[in-house]
């Protein structure tokens, strides 16, 4: 039986997806493994406490029984001993009130005085020993870690794992201006996180992901988490967040690094939207780039940081013989790419010493040591320099020693995974395009290349996604309504339609159904969505353009209209008056 | 079988029944006598509920909760009557009457109510529980 409550879903409704594996549906867990921090300090605190309160009780007791002095016999009333007490025993000190005391009131007083100093500085040692106290801190850390989650109020992305390619993704995250919440076991790559320069402060916690509860606090259960990232360096750490994902959140998208296909399997059984395995991506690029230069530049440079320069052509790589000298599963992932392109390969262990070059026509240097990588590189370049030189980089300590190098394509495993994860986070038609130029040939691939340079520079472009429905583009509606509206239109400078702005339509989604490369001639209609590439500035245009009745009409047509609706209708009373007199003479 | 006697729960019961006790103690009595009613009694009743209460502190369980409301309560209810007492008897210039004995008392009769709920739940507590 369904619980109806848990029917009724806050914010989104919930995407049904059918290769979900879940049969019921669960509340996502997000009740701490450790004991409230209050809880705890209240336990704690108890003792100290209770020691306060008696002693203040007791000498409060005590003096109220203390006989006078001769001209005051009377003992203080219950009310007058508890103020002496109270300001004694806080060690504040007015002096004898109301009146001078007897020396057997002197004498409780003084008595009061040492007593409740002992009493004082046990509770303070005992509150300050739980603040030093690891479990307590922890405690208060989860604690803040999870309320700071629970008020994020913008669409967020969870990254599991801040190694070289964690790091990577949350800058390009950083700088798409997304919100993300960080999750590593490894507590100083947390701390890491706080000096790593972000512009905001990111929500980080360090805690293994294996723990669905500990996904629970950092948002998996959460109404803005868009996507999950896994991406630490265990394929098992990675499978258990994909799973969890999978049957607590099945409409999340979810990435995960996989380095063996056994773990990629069983992520795919869990229906993991994307398992990127860098090694097995490489051979595949390296292929494309062999076969389709354009096709590999364009993909590569649409999958770049922004700002990123138009990568050259890759020089000296040609079919022919080829050697690849690496162990692990890098070895046989490529040599499995590259001979299934049909490229006659050898693969060598490095550790049967340097290998035979003068024949080939390209060389990996594939090892898990960068060290070894470079002699190997080295040598190979010494034996034959019209070689084409691949290296593998493990460290990102080493970039500068292997830039200096300049071999002809260098494999860094965390930097492709990055990137690939990027493109595809940052928006479904973003990646549909790129995806599209990964399968469309090389011409098409050459030509689209040309376009977007001629309009939006070489430098990678941003991309922003415009809906033409009535909320993001009003003017732009109830233009289309009456009138037509082209892609090249909304494209033109609404200061002077003949300049056409830095943008690029990539892809129109229309009826569901995507579009690439529209053609500037092609009408639009209400409730399509355009994926425009750009400079950021020109893509503010755009949207500004969408929203003024008067900037749309002007795109258009190229009449000039007033602004204001009240000069709208002068104007049109006088074009209509003009045209009164003309009809008349 | 031993069966250890749990110091903590020997404790906790001890203050829970001389806070209802000492409140008892303070109210029974015509309620307007001012002979009847001993300032010290009411003193310590005051001091032995915030003890009292001070030991509910930091137990997580349901009934662990309501243990606290009530002896937050009854500790509330007899500050708020010492205060009246110290204002009839140090600030009106009239002294402890009657009036206000009666109101002092009548208080404490309330926080009486909530220390007589608390022994109630401690009982209910120790009669339900089991050692497997």
């Amino acid at each position: 039986m369904v619980n109806l409550l848990q029917l009724l879903q806050r914010g989104r409704p919930a995407l049904t997806r059918p290769d979900s594996l879940r049969r019921v549906r669960v509340d996502v867990p997000a009740e701490p493994p450790t004991t409230d921090a209050v809880f705890l300090v209240l336990r704690r605190i108890r003792t100290p406490l209770v020691v306060v309160v008696s002693v203040f009780a007791l000498m409060t007791f005590g003096l109220s029984l203390m006989p006078g002095t001769e001209e005051n016999p009377e003992p203080l009333s219950v009310f007058d001993s508890f103020y002496v007490i109270s300001y004694t025993g806080l060690t504040i000190g007015y002096g004898e009130v109301p009146h001078a005391y007897s020396y057997a009131q002197r004498l409780w007083v003084t008595l009061t005085i040492y007593a409740s100093v002992v009493a004082w500085s046990y509770s303070l040692a005992v509150l300050l020993a739980i603040a030093q106290e690891k479990t307590f801190r922890d405690a208060i850390a989860l604690q803040r870690f999870s309320r700071r989650v629970r008020h994020i109020q913008a669409p967020f992305v969870l990254v599991v794992g801040y190694g070289q390619a964690g790091e990577a993704v949350c800058r390009a995250l950083e700088d798409q201006g997304r919100e993300f919440v960080v999750l590593d076991s490894d507590p100083s790559r947390i701390e890491q996180l706080a000096l790593d320069g972000y512009t905001s402060d990111i929500a980080g916690f360090a805690a293994s992901g294996r723990d669905p509860r500990i996904l629970g606090m950092a948002g998996l259960g959460h109404d803005y988490c868009e996507a999950v990232l896994a991406l630490t360096d265990s394929d098992e750490t990675n499978l258990s967040i994909v799973m969890s994902v999978n049957l607590l959140r099945p409409e999340l998208m979810v990435i995960a690094r996989s380095s063996d296909r056994e773990h990629a399997q069983q992520m795919h059984d869990f229906a993991a939207d994307v398992i990127i395995n860098p090694f097995d991506r490489y051979g595949a690029y390296l292929v494309m780039a062999l076969r389709r230069p354009a096709g590999f530049r364009l993909a590569s440079w649409l999958m770049s940081p922004r700002g990123t320069e138009l990568p050259h052509r890759l020089e000296h790589l040609a079919e022919g013989h080829w050697v690849v000298c690496a162990d692990g599963d890098f070895g046989l992932e490529v040599t499995r790419d590259l001979e299934s392109a049909g490229l006659d390969v050898v693969l060598v262990d490095p550790r049967d010493g340097r290998p035979d070059v003068s024949e080939a026509v390209g060389f990996i240097a594939g090892a898990e040591s960068d060290i070894t990588n470079m002699a190997m590189a080295a040598h190979a370049r010494i034996e034959n320099d019209q070689l084409f030189i691949a290296v593998r980089q493990n460290s990102a300590v080493n970039e500068a020693p292997l830039r200096a190098f300049d071999a002809d394509s260098v494999f860094v495993p965390t930097e492709l995974l990055a990137r690939e994860a990027v493109a595809r986070i940052t928006s479904p038609n973003y990646w549909s395009f790129i995806d599209h130029v990964l399968h469309e040939d090389d011409d098409w691939d050459e030509r689209v290349m040309q376009e977007i340079v001629s309009v939006v520079g070489d430098e990678t472009p941003s991309s922003s996604r415009v809906d033409l429905e009535f909320h993001q583009a009003p003017a732009a509606v109830r233009w289309m309504r009456s009138q037509e509206l082209t892609v090249g239109d909304i494209l033109r400078d609404p200061d002077d339609r003949d300049t056409r702005l830095a943008a690029y339509a990539a892809v129109l989604v229309r009826d569901g159904r995507r579009i690439f490369t529209p053609d500037l001639d092609l009408p639009l209609r209400e409730g399509d969505s355009l994926l425009l590439l750009g400079r950021e500035q020109d893509l503010l245009v755009v949207r500004a353009t969408l929203f003024h009745d008067s900037a749309v009409e002007y795109v258009a047509t190229g009449r000039e209209v007033a602004t204001a609706w009240i000069f709208r209708q002068v104007q049109r009373w006088r074009t209509a008056a003009r045209r009164r007199r003309q009809g008349r003479s | 079988m031993v069966v250890r006697v749990n110091l903590e729960k020997v404790v906790f019961g001890f203050f829970v029944l001389l806070a209802a006790t000492l409140n008892f103690g303070y109210v029974i009595g015509e309620i307007d006598d001012v002979q009847l009613h001993n300032v010290y009694e009411l003193y310590a009743a005051v001091a032995v509920n915030i003890i009292a209460t001070i030991l509910k502190f930091g137990d997580r369980t349901q009934i662990g909760a309501v243990h606290l409301a009530t002896s937050l309560v009854a500790s509330i209810q007899l500050i708020i009557a010492a205060l009246v007492w110290i204002w009839a008897s140090h600030v009106d210039p009239a002294g402890l009457t009657p009036t206000h004995m009666a109101s002092v008392v009548s208080i404490a009769a309330g926080a009486l109510l909530a220390n007589i709920v608390s022994v109630i739940l401690l009982v209910v507590e120790t009669v339900s529980y089991r050692r497997r």
